[in-house]
């Protein structure tokens, strides 16, 4: 049985900058509930970023200006005491409005997930049944698996340029659907590697309080949910649906609390920008997978009660390496996949195993890594002067209590002496799918847990 | 007479807790309690089995898309090609630097 998770109210972000916040950023978005909450240290123990003051026995709270919005405080809190941001009534309101179109962005781990919020086991897949329950409440959908996609195209060709400008290369050939483009990489050299994925919000503002001197090491592109956003407001606004822009109202569906805070970030109203129409926000609400299932039931809708059937066609089609982003290792996968095809030319066939790049799952350890010899076709043979390339991943599997995980890995990026190429981050054990917006089952903890917890809080002190 | 009372009994009782949740730890005790690995703490050990199935039900859908659908990699999907042809022309094309990419702020 899953839990309950208590919401509040969001609001339009803060007025001025304040602290680690921007202008219009939202801040606050977990919050403890001083009347709940009996000081059991569980939060501090767990959390990533060491935002979480009080110890043992007294009422806990989070500094807004640590936290990362990562939500795993709220998940494993075995009183229920912390609460979420939440903007269900706004999307409501805005699926009542019959002048908007309305566009669902579901994030990959929402369909194993949702299903928990009616009654199913863990795990239980849940893809056109979510996707018919939506369309009944008057969403359109655009898959976050499509903008998946997107990122490992734009990702993928980003480490690619990065590692040829540093092998020396002036310029990298890219084939890519039997068409044959040149990419200028010079400019790549100032990017240096290893390259670090972008697609979890939590891991980006953990960088840009605790580690500034690796953003440039962050790849440059956006994660999916502002993609989606920015893409369905410009290309699928003008080509695919054929309505205004400024009639769309994105909605992202994610499992994820930081995606909240993302979404309200300055820089990402681009579509605006690109239309020149002020104002526009690239994704205008967030709803986390407990928020979607709220909204179902207030419409009073269903989804196992609906088949479980798939016609994509549009933004609905997705490929097997993007639904794995939901997973850790997942984004890794999907990279090496597509890095292997334009690096050797290779095409193997859909179910081929060649596709499965299994060193790099992980849910049990902490930090995986992994070395993926990719034979390198005729004219890169030339290019690289090998006959293949060696490519060094590493997965950290959850930031860790305090950073625990994630330090070792970046502190050697910092030092300059780090082995890979290329490194996937996730704030949340396990990945998006252990993600502060999922379904919330209760942790119960043992009296002689409970006591051990207690011993470590008060020695941290 | 010299008997001990319930009164007495769990003032030393309460007395002996008080002692080994406040003052034992005081002593450098119980750090190593708390793993640095987060699946190797109470609560993690707690989370592996839904870890576990929900990512039995990610690599799932990986395999219905595969086996159904054909598309393993993400160049596969006939939309991305679309989108591609259609708009934004190629990767780190000058329509992905201004939708798809961004940049990252130091907050101290």
């Amino acid at each position: 049985m899953v839990r309950k998770v208590k919401t509040f109210k969001g609001d339009g972000g803060v007025p001025n900058d304040t602290g680690t916040y921007r202008k219009g950023e939202l801040r606050g978005i977990i919050k403890i509930d001083q009347e709940t909450c009996v000081g059991c240290d569980t939060c501090r123990t767990v959390c990533p970023a060491g935002a979480v003051k009080g110890s043992v026995g007294e009422k806990h709270s989070i500094d807004v200006d640590r936290c990362i919005n990562c939500g795993q405080c709220l998940l494993n809190c075995p009183f229920g005491a912390i609460e979420q941001m939440s903007f269900v009534d706004h999307v409501i309101e805005k699926l009542k409005d019959k002048k908007t179109k309305v566009v669902a962005i579901i994030a990959p781990a929402v369909r194993v997930a949702i299903a928990e919020e009616f009654g199913a086991e863990p795990g239980t897949l849940t893809v056109g049944r979510l996707w018919a329950a939506l369309k009944t409440a008057g969403f359109d959908i655009y898959e976050n698996n499509f903008a998946a996609d997107q990122t490992i195209l734009e990702e993928g060709t980003e480490l690619l340029a990065r590692v040829a400008a540093h092998s020396g290369l002036k310029e990298l050939p890219v084939e890519l659907w039997g068409k044959k483009i040149v990419l200028e990489v010079e400019e790549f050299k100032h990017k240096p590697l290893p390259q670090f994925t972008s697609c979890c919000p939590a891991w980006v503002r953990y960088a840009e309080i605790y580690y500034p001197k690796v953003l440039p090491n962050i790849s440059s592109c956006k994660s999916p949910q502002q993609m989606a956003g920015a893409t369905a407001k410009t290309y699928g606004a003008k080509d695919v649906w054929k309505v205004k822009p400024e009639n769309i109202f994105t909605v992202g569906v994610m499992p994820c609390t930081a995606k909240i805070f993302e979404a309200s970030r300055p820089e990402f109203d681009s579509a605006g920008r690109f239309l020149k129409i002020s104002g526009m926000r690239d994704v205008d609400a967030v709803l986390t997978t407990r928020d979607l299932a709220e909204v179902f039931r207030k419409l009073n809708i269903n989804p196992m009660k609906l088949p479980e059937e798939r016609q994509p066609k549009d933004f609905m089609q997705y490929t097997g390496g993007a639904t794995i982003f939901g997973v850790s290792g997942g984004v890794m996968e999907a990279a090496v996949r597509f890095a292997f095809h334009v690096l050797s030319g290779l095409e193997p066939k859909a179910m081929s195993p060649q596709w499965d790049f299994e060193d790099v799952r992980g849910y049990r350890h902490p930090v995986v890594s992994a070395t993926i010899p990719v034979p390198l076709k005729a004219d890169y043979k030339k290019a690289f002067k090998t006959d293949q390339l060696n490519i060094k991943v590493c997965v950290v599997n959850g930031i860790g209590p305090d950073g625990a995980h994630l330090k070792p890995v970046i502190e050697d990026v910092v030092a300059g002496k780090s082995p890979y190429h290329f490194i996937e981050v996730m704030t949340c054990p396990g990945g998006c799918i252990n993600g502060g917006g999922q379904p919330c089952h209760p942790v119960e903890l043992s009296l002689w847990e409970k006591f051990l917890y207690a011993l470590a809080g008060s020695a941290k002190k | 007479m010299g008997n001990i009372t319930r009164r007495a009994f769990i003032k030393f009782a309460g007395l002996t807790s008080f002692v080994l949740l406040t003052g034992f730890p005081k002593l450098g005790y119980g750090k190593e309690f708390i793993s640095n690995n987060f699946f190797d703490t109470p609560v993690g050990r707690q989370r592996i089995n839904l870890i576990k199935a929900r990512q039995a039900g990610q690599y799932k859908d990986d395999i219905i898309m595969r086996e159904k659908f054909k598309m393993a990699a993400s160049h596969e999907n006939p939309m991305i090609k679309k989108f591609y042809s259609e708009f934004a022309h190629h990767p780190l094309s000058e329509i992905s630097e201004a939708l798809l990419h961004t940049h990252y702020k130091a907050r101290v």
